[in-house]
């Protein structure tokens, strides 16, 4: 059931006149019911997954608060990370490591052979897991109080809105909202509606029509093409269409449940226009991003090993390395992973010996330079979606080579480049205008004229240039 | 080993005085109430090392969930969570 779907639809306006015919409890027991029925229209089937997860966290965070022995304490936190790990283990990464397991064995003539049954990768288990080992460690930590009852935590680990793509959201932000009565404010609703509206333009109009190009281009690189120009314009059209996809899903997951009186975080504040790598990463995916921070990097960088502290930079490579593994169980996104994390590190070396020089440039010269990091950061974070979208090292290499060996321009390649660039075009003079707010109030101040001219713009271009509807991209995660 | 308000305050300046001076160039005098993080003096890197040197100079542990905005912003902000560590 996706959100741009008539479907997706009929189910939320049905649950939203319900929600707002019942009280507190009755509301949670039905949202955790619509919930699980919006899972179900997946697969049903790994329902028992989610509740194998939520049965586990409820106990072991209920364990935990219930101690005061800190072996004991330590012991249910590390339950309730194996049994998660391992449901996500088995059912995301069992063939990848089975295949590497026979590839390795093969190097030396040894046949092994892989079972014949495959495993289905269960939709959103990369979000839901995350965000219930970040409740456990939470509730160890003392940072949050177990929820009394199991169904208001079934509730908090199925949230429809943000079950199958997040953001990650933690229970110190969730939780109250689903344990306290929630009051719906007229500015959630104006906002609520705001961001679906401008998730689903994002979603139609711009990501949809990008993946088309992407799939008549086909292979960027493949015999009778073969040219750097058009995987540089292919790398781009990528690099918008999985922005405006992911951050599609995240404005309408934020925009239902605003409607509803919740209030999820931001997962993206204009990415694309950031000056340098760490920028970046404070500004996309931020709910997995501060996930890492918080549950993998400072964990490694204040254990001392021998009495020492490990070296922060090589910490953020372990943790971008363990974030591309997260994305998919496949060698191109241990890649992307390394790579971004090669370059954070080697951004923080720069950035620490040069930053007192940059402090002393003022005025045009200052926003040239801004100017030129900016851009290219971009075409690094570009140059890095190649490493994300490739189907194996051949086809990388291919590209890689082309881009840097076989480069030219053609007018073929420049129409397409500008058709893609138009596209994106509302993105771009939004995320601009977005780059130094917090959130979208402030839009809601500008001109009455501009705010309709926005309107009838985008809702044209939807409902007249609207591509045909694909799933989002991130649910594969 | 105890130490007074002055003696907290001195040595957290000069250790934040030699991160920041590392991190940024900055050289001038560190105002208690400056914005160190959201004023982007320092960042997510910098403030694992400050952690660290803290935790080392005044023998105390400060927890993962104490790496907050609230208690590392500012200097006044670090003053008293280390002020309240220590007593």
């Amino acid at each position: 059931m996706n959100f741009h779907s008539f479907e997706f639809a009929a189910f939320f306006i049905l649950v939203y006149i319900l929600y707002l015919h019942l009280g507190h409890r009755a509301q949670n027991r039905m949202l955790l019911v619509a919930s699980y029925v919006f899972y179900s229209a997946w697969d049903w089937r790994f329902l028992g997954l989610i509740l194998l997860s939520t049965i586990t966290d409820y106990f072991c965070s209920h364990a935990i608060q219930n101690s005061d022995i800190a072996r004991i304490r330590k012991a249910y936190l590390w339950l309730s990370i194996i049994v998660n790990l391992s449901i996500l283990g088995f059912f995301k990464y069992f063939h990848f490591f089975v295949d590497n397991f026979i590839d390795f064995f093969a190097l030396f003539g040894l046949q092994l052979h892989a079972p014949l049954w495959q495993i289905i990768l269960p939709v959103g288990i990369s979000f839901y897991t995350f965000q219930t080992i970040s409740y456990t460690i939470d509730v160890y930590r003392k940072q949050v109080k177990p929820a009394p009852q199991f169904l208001d935590y079934a509730l908090y680990v199925s949230f429809f809105p943000q079950l199958v793509a997040g953001p990650i959201e933690r229970g110190q932000r969730l939780l109250p909202q689903i344990l306290q009565p929630r009051t719906i404010r007229r500015e959630q609703v104006t906002e609520g509606l705001f961001l679906i509206y401008w998730g689903l333009f994002k979603k139609i109009f711009i990501a949809d029509n990008i993946g088309a190009y992407l799939q008549a281009i086909g292979d960027p690189a493949a015999p009778g093409v073969e040219n750097g120009g058009l995987v540089l314009v292919y790398a781009y059209a990528f690099l918008f269409q999985i922005y405006c996809d992911f951050s599609a899903y995240s404005d309408i997951a934020r925009g239902t449940a605003k409607l509803m009186g919740f209030e999820l975080m931001i997962n993206f504040r204009s990415p694309l226009f950031a000056p340098n790598f760490q920028e970046v990463w404070n500004r996309w995916h931020i709910s997995l991003t501060t996930w890492i921070r918080d549950y993998l990097y400072y964990p490694l960088a204040l254990t001392p090993i021998r009495g020492k502290n490990l070296e922060p930079r090589l910490i953020v490579i372990i943790t971008f390395l363990i974030m591309g593994l997260w994305h998919g169980a496949s060698w191109n996104f241990i890649l992307w992973g390394l790579y971004c994390g090669v370059l954070l590190a080697l951004y923080a070396t720069w950035s620490a010996k040069t930053r007192r020089f940059m402090y002393q440039i003022t005025g045009r010269k200052a926003q040239l330079l801004i100017l030129l990091s900016m851009m290219l950061t971009f075409n690094a974070g570009a140059f890095g979606i190649l490493l994300f979208r490739a189907n194996s090292f051949e086809q990388l290499g291919s590209w890689v080579y082309h881009l840097f060996f076989n480069f030219s321009i053609n007018l073929e390649m420049l129409e397409l480049f500008f058709r893609v660039i138009l596209h994106a075009l509302p993105l771009l003079i939004f995320d601009a205008l977005m780059y130094k707010k917090q959130d979208i109030q402030d839009l809601f101040y500008y001109p009455i004229i501009l705010r309709y001219a926005f309107f009838y713009l985008t809702l044209y271009l939807m409902v007249v240039h609207g591509a045909q509807s694909s799933a989002f991209i991130y649910f594969q995660f | 080993m105890s130490f007074n308000q002055t003696e907290i305050q001195t040595q957290v300046n000069q250790i934040l005085a030699s991160f920041i001076q590392k991190a940024t160039g900055w050289e001038g005098e560190l105002d208690p109430e400056m914005s160190l993080i959201n004023g982007g003096l320092i960042d997510s890197l910098s403030l694992v090392n400050v952690v660290v040197a803290l935790q080392q100079n005044f023998s105390i542990e400060i927890g993962i969930p104490e790496i907050t905005l609230e208690n590392f912003d500012t200097l006044n902000a670090i003053y008293q969570m280390i002020e309240n560590k220590l007593a």
